[in-house]
């Protein structure tokens, strides 16, 4: 992958999808510097990291209507805790994403006579870091039935990481119920598979992310889908080390 | 050697060379500047240099590749302090050609920044810590 022009990108904020209305996104990721001097610097200053930080602010065009950008962003002010995924891309299985729980500070929007409505957003971190991880299945094709999702070589977890990852269901028509999990194994053929992370059963659309302590051995990772009933739901997940 | 226009300059941040990516750099270096004026005769105030500091601030055209921009600098935030190596040009280091190394703070990144249609971008500006060595072999 070589340099890009930014023409593409996924912002999924709890169990919306934004980034279709969007035409800004800034992520900012940073932490603190401090000092460390002492006499003993040798006439240098001397500093440290401290604690890290994020925030994402982005904007776009206002929609108006069920389940459109304007309600589901004025509903997410000052939720705790709403995953946000930001892939700078289409957002495809197997490309990168980066993803956390976010509280959104602040939504503006309408504006001077004449002008298309914008909106302009911004979230920030709760404290759960930051985490530059792979689109593990996209809203492509949805889920109806029962199996499992294809699978991706991401590498292990080691003993003082964690895997996280991230689900959002974005719709969920007709009657029924869809629980997700991520699975890992020892290669690609997924025999002797362990679930690692299992997500509440969705009957309608939601977001959730969660985590599991390292360390886990298998590099092999793919989703799992468990239908109950008649669903057609598309979601996303995404997965990611730290 | 004269003046030169940069063109091919080297930057290695934690042993990675994202020179391929680099679209711009500044070294900042100084010394804080502490006055010592006191009762005399000359009316003017006196000062002396005290702790030198440095900050790097490199500009880049995004990559997300493994072993490129975002691969490299992501996973460095916060973290322990990285080695930073930078030659006006990519060639090794020499009296025409010297090469500026030190210790850097993994302070702030920005991994995606930047309005549809545009090339994507990013940069930091990140502060040193003890001393930047200048070298000429």
């Amino acid at each position: 992958m070589a340099e890009q022009v930014f023409n593409n990108a996924r912002l999924l904020v709890g169990r919306f999808d934004i980034g279709g209305k969007s035409n800004r996104i800034a992520m900012k990721y940073s932490a603190d510097v401090k000092e460390t001097t002492t006499f003993g610097s040798g006439g240098a200053k001397t500093k440290v990291a401290g604690l890290t930080d994020f925030d994402v602010s982005g904007g776009g065009l206002a929609e108006y209507g069920a389940d459109l950008n304007d309600g589901a962003l004025f509903g997410n002010v000052a939720v705790l805790d709403s995953p946000l995924t930001l892939c700078p891309n289409s957002g495809a299985a197997g490309l990168l994403a980066f993803f956390s729980p976010t509280v959104q500070g602040s939504y503006e929007t309408l504006g001077p006579v004449g002008d298309v409505v914008p909106f302009s957003l911004d979230l920030h971190s709760r404290g759960t870091p930051l985490v530059r991880g792979t689109v593990l299945r996209d809203d492509l094709t949805a889920v109806t039935a029962t199996g499992n999702g294809t699978g991706f070589q991401l590498g292990a977890v080691g003993a003082n990481q964690r895997v996280y990852a991230a689900l959002h269901v974005l719709s969920l028509t007709g009657s029924g119920s869809v629980v997700v999990k991520v699975r890992s194994a020892a290669d690609n053929t997924f025999a002797g598979q362990t679930d690692r992370i299992t997500f509440a059963s969705a009957a309608a659309p939601a977001s959730e992310l969660l985590s599991a302590a390292g360390p886990v051995a298998d590099t092999w990772w793919r989703v799992g889908f468990t239908v109950t009933g008649t669903p057609v739901a598309t979601l996303v997940v995404v997965v990611g080390v730290k | 050697m004269a003046e030169m226009v940069l063109k091919n300059a080297f930057f290695s941040l934690n042993g990675v060379d994202l020179s391929s990516r680099l679209t711009k750099i500044t070294i900042k270096y100084g010394a804080e500047v502490i006055e010592t004026t006191a009762m005399s005769s000359t009316g003017a105030k006196t000062k002396v240099a005290g702790l030198t500091d440095f900050s790097v601030s490199p500009e880049f055209n995004q990559d997300y590749a493994a072993g490129s921009v975002d691969a490299t600098v992501f996973p460095l935030i916060g973290g322990a302090n990285v080695p930073v190596v930078i030659r006006p040009n990519n060639a090794v280091a020499s009296p025409t050609n010297p090469q500026y190394s030190g210790s850097v703070v993994p302070g702030d990144y920005s991994p995606v920044d930047g309005t549809v249609g545009q090339l994507l971008k990013t940069g930091f500006t990140w502060e040193g810590s003890g001393l930047l060595v200048r070298a000429t072999s």
